[in-house]
């Protein structure tokens, strides 16, 4: 077997004598492509994040049918869930798009969240669907303990016909060893069943996935618009620091991205800078803002509810 | 007379529904009555001994009964729960006969004894046993024996003595001939025109010729009267109990080992699959029960999310349920019972969920998976999230469990901000069950924070949105609850939360502040 696979190699190696640096080209690309092919990536699909900076580092896009870790500090903030999210909508979109040719349409998406302790929070549909995400399209495990959540996991990618699995990992304390060991059962069942899977947690020296990333919230304004410019809804769009800390045939990536949910993609954030922490906080509302009225006292009179419901009782002031 | 030699007790429960009452609830010395609208007014539809002794009747007036007895206590009637009551106590009879069946027309059940009175002596102490046995739970009987059914109704409830029963054919006769028309089932527009004509009791109508009677009243009446009499054959059609369906290992050493317990699993649900299969049922819930050799009993449910026999679904299921069993001295009999079974239909729509796969393959490894995932991490860690029409942030969203029968909501609330709704108000994408309390340094007493200390941490913030005033629900919230202004802010790392500040100063109240979510 191995004698005739190095025979395939030999047939494909061009004439050695008169190498030019084109052939040697083609030749290193011929010899990646068969290593691929030996490792079972050949049919790899992916998904491009349209960052044309990120797309090149992540060799394409974003492999579909891979385990991918996200890492940040899931207990301080929600910018990993906020770019997890992002991205399942771009994969839904995705698939909607290629759906007829990758012979799978967008099917439920689970996801395995730690609410239980520490703070990070349950999954708030509202939010979500603000975003873009349809909360109808999750299926929520909530399991307090991380070991069975994550003993789970294997069972939910193994399934078919799902579009994407998010796991939290947060609280479990597990040997090097044994992530390996979990990173490449996972693996082997993504790739089973073409699912693609996020492990989002807080960063651990654990490796085998495909991709491996940091990502942080953006402390940046838009200096270059000034003040007028913060007011505006799109100054809350949000906006993310990735740290691409390895791929698999890709390479380091370190980068500021947004999210424009109207479009539905993911933007590039060129030409901000870190925030100055001195300077004054820049309020969109105003400070001196409309005096508020006072609000009737309730009485609990039917006839009145319906317009203290409508008026009085929820009222924004933004 | 009837070809074959039959013997029939007729047993009538008038005061059913009040028995019920009185078993469930606490015993009240007031009379109490069962109404029920009929024709735009509400009548009794039944009533208890007290109120009977007060002159009240079924078909009577609310008003009437009131006038009455003015301590009246009201029900509302419940047929569904008389006739199952009706089926349970038919299903208990068949300690008697194998051939019982209720009659839900008249509150009664019928036994057929023919040839099994030996067993209780004879049939009188037959008719004494079963009576004592239900006084003894609480019920007030009549109870007739009789050769035919149509004599046995018309005793039961007809007849001057509780208990009564014919020794013989003419015995039987004489008794009929005394009782009044109803007791021959028949409508009460019969009845009325039959006692314009003078035609009060049965025996009257026995010595008329008949075909006047049929040419004047249908040939209902006079099959009613030879059913009675026995010169008609009238059968009724005896109740089938369900039968369970359950599977049961005895051991002849009791077993303790993890491996045998296992294995006892594996066994019983191979057994359970086979007999599913069997009796072409699927069951939704499965029951595994267990006793031990100190006769101490444990069960557990196993949930599906819909009806099922798959031999490897059932033992994926049970696969971890072997370590949660504590043998102790050993098992010695084990069995598993099948609950809420249905015929087996194919998976045309499994789950009507958005969520469920539009494939029907994958729908079902979905189904699959959600219940592998409830019985292994429990039946309420699987959920799906929905809407609720309300402004207060924690009680926007409800969980629900994935369900087959999860039928589409009739008035679904919307989620805030779906559609890119640029105007809804800003909603965390994660929200805390319980809001934590922070630190906060403002300007002034109103003002969005400049920074606040959240586990030991200061945010500095840079960028705030708000207030977004939320008021509480008055009618429902607790006196003193106070109105929340929502702020979104942004620190200087990025982060962006969502605060909100208990109270308002320029009411007077003391404000605290909170953190409640966290944006993308």
């Amino acid at each position: 077997m191995l004698v005739t696979k190095q025979q395939d190699i030999a047939s494909k190696i061009p004439y050695k004598n008169n190498i030019n640096c084109q052939t040697k080209n083609n030749y290193l690309k011929n010899l990646k492509a068969h290593i691929a092919a030996l490792d079972g990536q050949v049919s790899r699909q992916s998904m491009p994040l349209g960052i044309e900076s990120l797309d090149s580092a992540l060799a394409g896009g974003l492999a579909l049918g891979r385990v991918h870790m996200l890492c940040g500090m899931m207990q301080a903030h929600a910018a990993v869930s906020g770019f997890v999210s992002c991205m399942l909508m771009r994969l839904l979109a995705h698939l909607s798009i290629n759906g007829k040719a990758a012979d799978k349409a967008a099917g439920p998406i689970v996801w395995c969240p730690a609410s239980g302790h520490g703070g990070a929070g349950m999954l708030y549909g509202h939010g979500l669907a603000a975003l873009g995400l349809d909360p109808a399209r999750l299926l929520i495990v909530d399991t307090p303990n991380p070991v069975r959540r994550m003993a789970a996991l294997d069972d939910i990618v193994r399934t078919n016909g799902l579009t994407a699995v998010i796991a939290e990992y947060d609280g479990m304390q597990k040997s090097s060893d044994h992530w390996m060991r979990l990173m490449r059962r996972t693996q082997l069942a993504a790739e089973a069943s073409q699912t693609t899977v996020f492990l989002l947690g807080a960063p651990i020296a654990a490796s085998g996935c495909e991709t491996m990333w940091h990502v942080a919230p953006a402390g940046l304004v838009d200096n270059a618009v000034g003040d007028a410019a913060i007011s505006a809804p799109q100054s809350w769009r949000p906006a993310w620091e990735l740290t691409l800390q390895r791929a698999r045939g890709g390479y380091r990536f370190h980068g500021y991205a947004g999210w424009d949910a109207a479009a539905g993609q993911f933007v590039e954030l060129a030409g901000l800078v870190p925030a100055q922490t001195s300077e004054l906080p820049l309020y969109d509302a105003p400070i001196h803002h409309l005096p508020v009225p006072h609000l009737p006292v309730p009485q609990p009179a039917a006839s009145c509810m319906p317009h203290h419901v409508a008026t009085s009782q929820h009222e924004m002031w933004a | 007379m009837a070809a074959t030699y039959r013997h029939i007790i007729y047993i009538h429960f008038p005061y059913l529904a009040a028995a019920r009452i009185r078993r469930n609830t606490a015993v009240t010395r007031h009379p109490m009555v069962f109404v029920q609208p009929v024709n735009g007014g509400d009548r009794v539809a039944a009533c208890c001994p007290l109120a009977a002794r007060y002159g009240l009747a079924v078909g009577m007036r609310l008003a009437d009964a009131r006038a009455l007895c003015p301590t009246l206590q009201t029900h509302s009637y419940d047929a569904a729960a008389d006739r199952a009551d009706l089926r349970h106590l038919a299903l208990w009879a068949r300690r008697y006969s194998p051939l019982t069946a209720s009659d839900e027309c008249a509150n009664g059940i019928w036994i057929d004894v023919a040839g099994a009175e030996h067993l209780f002596g004879d049939g009188r102490s037959l008719m004494a046993d079963c009576a004592r046995r239900l006084r003894q739970a609480g019920l007030r009987v009549r109870m007739a024996a009789a050769t035919t059914c149509g004599a046995a109704w018309g005793l039961a409830h007809y007849a001057r003595r509780p208990v009564s029963c014919c020794s013989h054919d003419k015995d039987m006769r004489q008794k009929l001939s005394a009782l009044p028309l109803a007791a021959l089932r028949i409508e009460p527009s019969v009845i009325a025109a039959l006692q314009r004509a003078g035609l009060h009791m049965i025996g009257d109508i026995m010595t008329m010729p008949r075909a006047p009677l049929t040419a004047r009243f249908g040939d209902h009446l006079l099959r009613r009267l030879d059913q009675a009499y026995g010169d008609v054959q009238e059968s009724f059609c005896p109740i089938e109990p369900v039968q369970p369906l359950i599977v049961q290992r005895n051991f002849s050493e009791p077993i303790a080992a993890p491996s045998d317990v296992a294995a006892m699993v594996a066994y019983l649900a191979d057994e359970m699959a086979r007999l599913l299969y069997h009796s072409g049922m699927a069951a939704r819930r499965l029951e595994l029960g267990w006793q031990r050799v100190d006769s101490g009993c444990g069960h557990k449910y196993i949930h599906l999310s819909r009806p099922s026999r798959e031999r490897d679904l059932l033992h994926r299921l049970l696969a971890g349920v072997g370590d949660g069993i504590n043998p102790e001295f050993g098992i010695e009999t084990a069995w598993m019972q099948a609950h809420e079974c249905s015929p087996l239909t194919p998976v045309t729509q499994p789950l009507r969920h958005m969520a469920a796969p539009t494939d029907a393959a994958d729908a079902e490894s979905y189904a699959n998976l959600i219940d592998r995932l409830v019985a292994r991490l429990g039946y309420g860690a699987v959920l799906h999230i929905q809407p609720l029409a309300s402004w207060q942030p924690e009680a926007a969203q409800k969980t629900v469990l994935p369900d087959p029968a999860n039928r589409p909501i009739k008035n679904p609330a919307k989620w805030l901000g779906s559609g890119h709704d640029i105007t809804a108000p800003p909603r965390p994408i994660r929200l805390l069950a319980h809001p934590h309390p922070i630190d906060v340094v403002a300007l002034l007493p109103d003002h969005p924070p400049a920074q606040f200390i959240w586990q030991r941490r200061i945010h500095k913030i840079i960028k705030a949105t708000g207030p977004e005033r939320i008021a509480p629900l008055w009618w429902v919230a607790p006196a003193g609850t106070k109105s929340r202004d929502y702020f979104r802010v942004q620190d200087d790392n990025g982060a962006r939360f969502w605060l909100y500040r208990d109270g308002l100063p320029e009411r007077g109240e003391t404000a605290a502040w909170f953190l409640h979510g966290f944006f993308a």
